[in-house]
């Protein structure tokens, strides 16, 4: 889904799928029996920011000419067949592991996805046409930077597989949430609330002016 | 694979994927698109380990709701910037905002 939001044509679509993502995300917060969280997420990202993302993918529009979808040579195609079958893989060792079918299946989607991802962004990176290389290098460095990124986790995860978890069903509590939220970190909500002012103002400032201007 | 790595492993993938966006779009709102993947992935991250963690979940929810709203924040003002850029320049490719530039 947070793919999609990045990938698609449109940017309507994509901010829609975007607040899919946001939902799923909000639906793992369930899971996770934090349910002020999950509420919290739905309000605030699902309702609040979605909204803001669409209205101003509506001011501003559809860009006025979509770059033209120019032939894809068979290297381009080749690498984004791999790239294609490398996330169905890691999808499915995700699931996989979801459902409890293990088969140390962090150590082999960096083992599988590793090396088929930065063969092909070297591909691209090195061998493509030269019109097409200067299309596809924000992509190739995209793609190198993100599984660079997503290695060094899996890494620090590999180490995480010893840390003693505590599983046992934690009560929803929210005496404890309303206890933290005012006691704890009393202050902080003042200042975020500082804070969303000044954004708030900010944002309107940006508008208005130019509402002064016309 | 217990079900803190899998938490952990989607908010790495959503990280990874954010970091993917953030290096290879050129439209500002792309940008911040993946601007909120990366968050939303880091509150995740502290959203599960908080629930696999001893300790009671209050101070771990307060966090995450001040990511949240410290990310509305963020999202308003750069949507207001964004749409400030629009009206100014007609398009809004990163690549071409170099006005700056020295």
């Amino acid at each position: 889904m947070a793919l999609l939001a990045l990938e698609s044509k449109s940017l309507v679509y994509g901010a829609i799928s975007l607040g899919g993502f946001f939902l799923g995300l909000s639906i793992f917060f369930f899971y996770l029996n934090l349910l002020y969280l999950a509420i919290f997420q739905l309000l605030v990202y699902v309702g609040a920011v979605s909204v803001l993302i669409l209205f101003a993918v509506m001011v501003i529009g559809e860009p006025s000419k979509l770059p033209p979808r120019g032939r894809l040579g068979g290297l381009g195609l080749l690498g984004g067949l791999l790239l294609a079958l490398a996330e169905v893989f890691t999808v499915f060792v995700l699931i996989f592991s979801f459902l409890g079918l293990t088969l140390d299946p962090i150590f082999q989607s960096l083992l599988y996805v590793g090396p088929i991802v930065v063969f092909f962004a070297f591909v691209i990176l090195f061998l493509g046409e030269p019109k097409e290389r200067s299309r596809y290098r924000f992509k190739a460095f995209g793609v190198l930077g993100a599984s660079l990124v997503f290695a060094g986790f899996v890494g620090v995860l590999s180490y995480l597989g010893s840390l003693p978890t505590h599983s046992g069903d934690v009560a929803f509590n929210i005496v404890d949430l309303a206890d933290s939220l005012l006691n704890d970190y009393g202050l902080l909500i003042v200042v975020l609330g500082l804070l969303l002012a000044a954004a708030t103002f900010g944002a309107v400032a940006l508008a208005k002016k130019e509402a002064e201007e016309q | 694979m217990n079900e803190l790595q899998f938490f952990v492993a989607a908010s790495a993938l959503f990280f990874a994927i954010g970091v993917y966006g953030l290096l290879s779009k050129k439209s500002a709102i792309r940008i911040l698109f993946s601007i909120e993947i990366i968050i939303n992935a880091a509150s995740l991250n502290i959203a599960a380990f908080a629930r696999y963690s001893p300790y009671n979940l209050g101070s771990a929810q307060s966090v995450t709701i001040f990511i949240i709203a410290l990310a509305a924040a963020e999202a308003a003002a750069g949507l207001a910037l964004i749409i400030e850029a629009f009206r100014i320049r007609g398009k809004v490719d990163v690549n071409e905002m170099d006005e700056l530039k020295g």
